[in-house]
């Protein structure tokens, strides 16, 4: 006969159906002999009883109208949010998704020139969707029309080239140069001494996104303010390496933030969308990307860089929110 | 349906509002039920509610139809709630003839009736208000699992889902819910003393 311990530790799944014959004999045996894992069993089946009889109340009257009028604000709200950002000249400065620098500062932390190449080539990769998507966005959006092609202007460097995804990850690992000017190059980011190099200014950050209508919101509500503020704090040793990057962005737009950040460092990590609400936002890395990148490699790094696939943490989280907007801290850690 | 719900959720992702509407109308009921019962009152219910069904609505184009459009609404109804309650910790102690509020109008508790059987106990409205309130001072991560499996009737496979823990960890949760439930409750109702022992 099993102890009391192991019995009541059975009842709820007992009373939930969830245990096999065995399991189930077991408890219905020690029920029978021991009068005080009966009680234990009784009181806890008439609990649970008790909370299915609890039942569902209606909504209340008015909930559907109130929450149709809220649904209009937001909607409202947001269109002139958009009016106002078309007018703000700093969205002609085009600065960063932080994705990307994230991007860097992982390629910094590896100091793997494997990962590093194809980082560089899924960078150009993006490029290319972008200037190919360009076109069809600016027929869509006739209010983007005009900052678009301040925009354009803007990214002249970057190449076009219609070679589709699937060759391009096939050859990455031989593409080494960055093709965007005047911007700090992955190479300038990739030497391993780090920290000193870390970007200064907006300007200072690469610019990069998955597709233009993604990049053209979180641009304009990076630039809400027109001083948005980033903070860094860096600093290594021997074995970890750590950063944190914050700024603030309007919460409106969180989830095309989140999915920016998504697109751009899906060769590194996992983002899970669905956690945006929590206070925590987003624990997944590497992990599920892992065979992807060891496919990529030789042989002979092989070792090495499943280490260092291992070792490192990407967290984003929200640690300050309000109603207008939500401060983000991203962190990665080499263990 | 499906095709329906396909169209509907196409037409929602680019802002239609009605599109919206009808997607969640038929969880609504449940978004405002399971935040009712993890806040314990009609008000903070309702609000919140409207915030996770604002908040689906704001992420909607987002949505990836990974999971089901069921599984997506509750994930982000029990994170909206288990942040509010993270937030705002419920601190409240509950005496044994504290005024609650949860149904009509205020009333003392006081337990009386010693000779009704159990089941007649369960149907009692008193009864099902001192369970809520007993509901609402348990911590967030036993609050939540109760009110999903016990209330809502969801599996743990649901649960597990919403709550982004593997189904072992929502299996002793709620062990430990119902036990800490159960003693919380044996001081106050005579539903669970030992003449429920048949």
């Amino acid at each position: 006969m099993k102890a009391c311990g192991d019995i009541r530790e059975l009842i709820t799944l007992y009373l939930d159906n969830d245990l096999n014959k065995y399991e189930k004999i077991a408890v219905e045996e020690h029920l029978l002999n021991c009068p005080d894992c009966k009680v234990e069993f009784e009181e806890i089946k008439i609990l649970v009883k008790a909370c299915e009889n609890i039942g569902d109340e209606e909504v209340q009257s008015g909930f559907t109208q109130s929450l149709h009028n809220k649904l209009v604000n937001e909607n409202n709200a947001e269109q002139n949010d958009n009016k106002l950002i078309y007018k703000n000249k700093y969205f002609r400065v085009i600065t960063s998704i932080a994705a990307i620098f994230l991007l860097v500062v992982f390629i910094r932390g590896t100091n793997f020139y494997k990962i590093h190449s194809y980082v560089n080539s899924l960078m150009n990769m993006e490029n290319e969707n972008e200037s190919a998507d360009n076109n069809e966005y600016d027929k869509k959006s006739k209010n983007a029309l005009k900052d678009k092609e301040v925009f354009d202007d803007d990214t002249t460097s970057t190449p076009t080239s219609s070679e589709p995804k699937e060759t391009m990850k096939n050859e990455v690992v031989e593409s080494t140069k960055s093709p965007i000017k005047d911007t700090p190059t992955l190479e300038e980011y990739s030497d391993n001494e780090v920290t000193t190099d870390v970007p200064k200014s907006l300007s200072d950050i690469l610019i990069q996104s998955d597709t233009p209508e993604v990049e053209e919101k979180f641009i304009r509500n990076l630039l809400q303010n027109d001083n948005v503020k980033i903070d860094y704090e860096s600093n290594q040793n021997d074995n970890s390496y750590y950063l944190v990057l914050k700024f603030k962005y309007e919460n409106r737009n969180y989830a095309n933030f989140i999915n920016s950040v998504n697109q751009n460092i899906k060769a590194n990590m996992v983002i899970k969308e669905e956690n945006i609400d929590s206070d925590l936002i987003v624990i997944e890395s590497l992990e599920e990307q892992k065979e992807y990148y060891e496919s990529l490699l030789n042989s002979e790094n092989e070792e090495y860089i499943k280490e260092t696939i291992k070792e490192i943490d990407v967290n984003i989280s929200a640690i300050k929110s309000n109603k207008y907007y939500t401060e983000v801290k991203i962190e990665l850690r080499k263990n | 349906m499906v095709e329906n719900e396909k169209l509907y959720l196409k037409r929602a992702k680019k802002g239609d509002i009605e599109a919206f509407e009808i997607l969640v109308q038929s969880h609504q009921k449940r978004i405002y039920n399971i935040a009712l019962r993890l806040l314990g009152n009609r008000e903070d219910a309702m609000d919140l509610a409207q915030e996770a069904l604002i908040k689906m609505y704001k992420s909607i184009s987002k949505f990836k139809e990974e999971s089901s459009l069921s599984t997506w609404i509750y994930r982000i109804t029990t994170n909206v709630c288990l942040d509010h309650l993270r937030k705002y910790k419920n601190k409240k102690e509950i005496s044994i003839d504290e005024k609650l509020e949860l149904d009509e109008g205020e009333v003392n508790i006081q337990i009386e009736d010693n000779s009704s059987r159990p089941d007649k106990i369960l149907e009692r409205n008193e009864t099902k208000r001192i369970i809520n309130q007993a509901i609402v001072s348990l911590s967030p991560d036993q609050r939540i699992v109760i009110v999903l499996k016990d209330i809502q009737g969801f599996s743990y496979e649901e649960i597990s889902e919403y709550i982004k823990v593997p189904i072992g960890t929502v299996k002793s949760r709620l062990n430990r819910a119902r036990l800490s439930l159960k003693e919380m409750l044996k001081k106050r109702l005579e539903l669970l003393n030992d003449r429920s022992v048949k």
